[in-house]
């Protein structure tokens, strides 16, 4: 109707409507480019690529754009306003190519640079993590606990408040040279058996993950065992059985097996029978032994030993004053979200109230974030064949990020009307994708920037680090880039 | 693994942090030449309490840093708004527990591979959506007419 009326002509003559109208330009002269775009739109061939109502054909049209009358008059625009509003944001086919080829090749850049600036290039994780369970497995038969678990879990982990002490600390250039030394590291292996299923489920991870403390290392049997990258021993811990209660045939424990686990030198004129430390088992026998790495004379080290029945149930290498394996976890952002809670309660009310609020938004972001950490957890997670165990992680999945997403969609109704008000256009392709339109060109746009924006953001960084290095400053922390850390039920 | 699954929810949670921010402030300061260089020294200065590399005496580098990467996401808002953001910000954690590597003999080489490939899907995808049925090559380039 648009093009008759424009023309005096009808776009598509015959019955044929395989090919795109002749341009309105081209039969009167004097139309506004504006115009003609909105007409050609409207008799696109594909029907996703044409207007989506009669409100987003106003506002493409010269002086009709609703969203600018109701910003200056002070409105809150509806979301459907906003998604029909703003640019179709087509872009070229080249510039589409050269985006895409851009994000190819910074994706390639970035693997090459890893090694130079990741913590997996400067320390090195050579095995993967059933072979270093393995090789936890054989340590604790070695150690007297030949029985095969009813459940293992084991991953790697990043100890990051000790490269924040390093960067703290140690202003020289080469600060991290040391990382790939494995002792002490920033990389480590966390290994944990028990006689029973295991199910963790504390809130404080991302997902509820075996952890030294979760489930509690209560039920005799169980054992901890952690590893450098290299596989030597750092710790080891294990709940006596009452069957250990008899001693082993060879009387007293043998120390020199566990410092031999643990790549040291064992020299027994140097052990100090007793301590000043209590281990967190049952023990009849400890030792200290003061001492240094073998390969850092100057590296002091103390290692704390402990045994019952003639086998070691606690080993602890300290190395420098550090200890293995701290790690602080405060959900920050959690506790701030929950300290503005009452003001995010009153602003959505209002905001629902004065029927501005996006219901419709505010629930799929909600859904999406509790949606997306079920998932996690349920392939990543660790799972045993226990019903009860698996409903309490359930649970506290479901406490953990409910409360989170709770929070999150709370706070969208509350601020998200006023972002729409003041920032409408930086929201159109937002409302658009929450309308369903996943083919919407602005979309598909914003998508492909936000990748390319993200690695280019990436390679920035690496670049910036080293840039420093090259000037001989010290260099930043690495970035994290894994490891890759399965936490499913470990093969036998 | 869990940390790379999880990325979309953290996108969420980093993507809502800086596009409120850039918002609060331009409420509280109102000019676009006030509030947008305040978020960039906002953001900026956050490395230097988090990272305290002051000790080491190496403050030149987390600021200047800082203080490019900034303006470039400040830009990015400024310029794509809400969804490019939260897109930008999930890839960030997504590739922040991705281990991509050129060395295909390391046993991680196909997560990060994987990783990888599940970026240029989502990026294929954008590609595919943003040129919106348009043709790559003029018709007959390929000697097809």
């Amino acid at each position: 109707m648009l093009y008759e009326l424009f023309t005096g002509r009808r776009a598509f003559p015959g019955d044929r409507r395989d090919t795109p109208p002749s341009k309105p330009s081209s039969h009167v002269t004097g139309l506004s480019p504006a115009v003609e775009r909105v007409v050609l739109r409207c008799l696109e061939l594909d029907p996703a690529n044409r207007p989506h109502s009669a409100s987003e054909v106003l506002a493409a049209l010269p002086g009709g754009d609703p969203l600018a009358a109701a910003v200056a008059a002070g409105e809150t625009p509806s979301p459907q306003m906003v998604a029909d509003a703003g640019e179709v944001g087509r872009i070229s086919p080249r510039l589409g190519l050269v985006l895409l080829a851009a994000l190819a090749g910074g994706l390639l850049l970035l693997a090459w640079l890893n090694s130079r600036v990741s913590l997996l290039g400067l320390a090195p994780v050579r095995q993967p993590p059933t072979e270093m369970a393995r090789r936890a497995r054989q340590l604790l038969a070695d150690f007297g606990y030949p029985d095969p678990p009813a459940d293992a879990a084991g991953h790697y982990y990043v100890d990051r408040p000790y490269l924040i002490r390093v960067a703290q600390r140690d202003p020289s250039p080469d600060r991290w040279r040391h990382l790939a030394d494995g002792r002490p590291s920033a990389v480590y292996f966390f290994y944990r058996q028990s006689p029973e299923p295991m199910a963790a489920t504390s809130i404080s991870g991302e997902v509820p993950l075996i952890g030294r403390a979760d489930p509690p290392p209560t039920r005799p049997g169980m054992a901890t065992v952690l590893l450098d990258a290299s596989g030597r021993l750092l710790e080891l811990s294990v709940v006596p059985r009452n069957d250990d209660m008899r001693p082993r045939p060879g009387g007293s424990c043998d120390w020199g097996q566990l410092f031999r686990a643990a790549g040291l030198e064992f020299d027994p004129k140097t052990v100090i029978p007793d301590g000043d430390w209590v281990p967190p088992c049952a023990f009849d026998e400890r030792v200290t032994v003061p001492g240094q790495l073998p390969d850092r004379p100057d590296v002091p080290t103390r290692v704390e030993a402990a045994a019952y029945g003639g086998r070691p149930v606690w080993f602890r290498l300290t190395v420098d004053g550090w200890v293995t394996g701290r790690a602080i976890n405060l959900p920050t952002q959690f506790v701030i979200s929950l300290l503005l809670a009452p003001l995010g309660i009153l602003l959505a009310a209002r905001n629902v109230r004065a029927r501005r609020a996006d219901w419709h938004g505010a629930s799929c972001l909600t859904l999406f974030v509790l949606g997306n950490a079920l998932l996690a957890w349920v392939i990543g997670g660790h799972h045993a064949p226990a019903v009860l165990g698996e409903l309490e992680q359930a649970a506290a999945v479901v406490a953990r990020y409910g409360l989170q997403a709770a929070l999150l969609g709370l706070f969208y109704l509350a601020l998200e009307p006023f972002v729409r008000r003041r920032w409408p256009w930086g929201q159109t392709a937002w409302n658009r994708l929450l309308a369903g339109r996943f083919r919407s060109p602005l979309v598909g746009r914003d998508v492909l920037a936000g990748l390319v924006f993200c690695v280019s953001l990436v390679l920035l960084s690496s670049a910036i680090k080293l840039g420093a290095e090259a000037v001989g400053l010290p260099p930043s922390l690495p970035t994290p880039a894994g490891p890759p850390t399965p936490h499913g039920p470990l093969p036998p | 693994m869990t940390f790379a699954l999880l990325a979309p929810a953290a996108g969420v949670g980093t993507a809502v942090t800086t596009f409120l921010t850039a918002f609060l402030l331009s409420l509280l300061l109102r000019r676009p030449w006030l509030y947008w260089p305040a978020f960039v020294v906002l953001w900026a200065s956050g490395p230097i309490f988090a990272v305290s590399q002051a000790a080491t005496g190496a403050l030149v580098v987390p600021i200047a840093g800082g203080m490019i990467y900034f303006a470039l996401i400040a830009a990015f808002i400024y310029r794509f708004g809400w969804l490019g953001n939260l897109v930008a910000a999930t890839c960030l954690v997504w590739l922040g527990g991705t281990p991509l590597t050129t060395d295909t003999s390391a046993w991680y080489f196909g997560w990060g591979l994987a990783g990888a490939a599940v970026v240029l899907a989502l990026g294929v995808y954008g590609f595919v959506t943003a040129v919106g049925g348009q043709r790559l090559f003029r018709e007959g380039f390929f000697g097809d007419e």
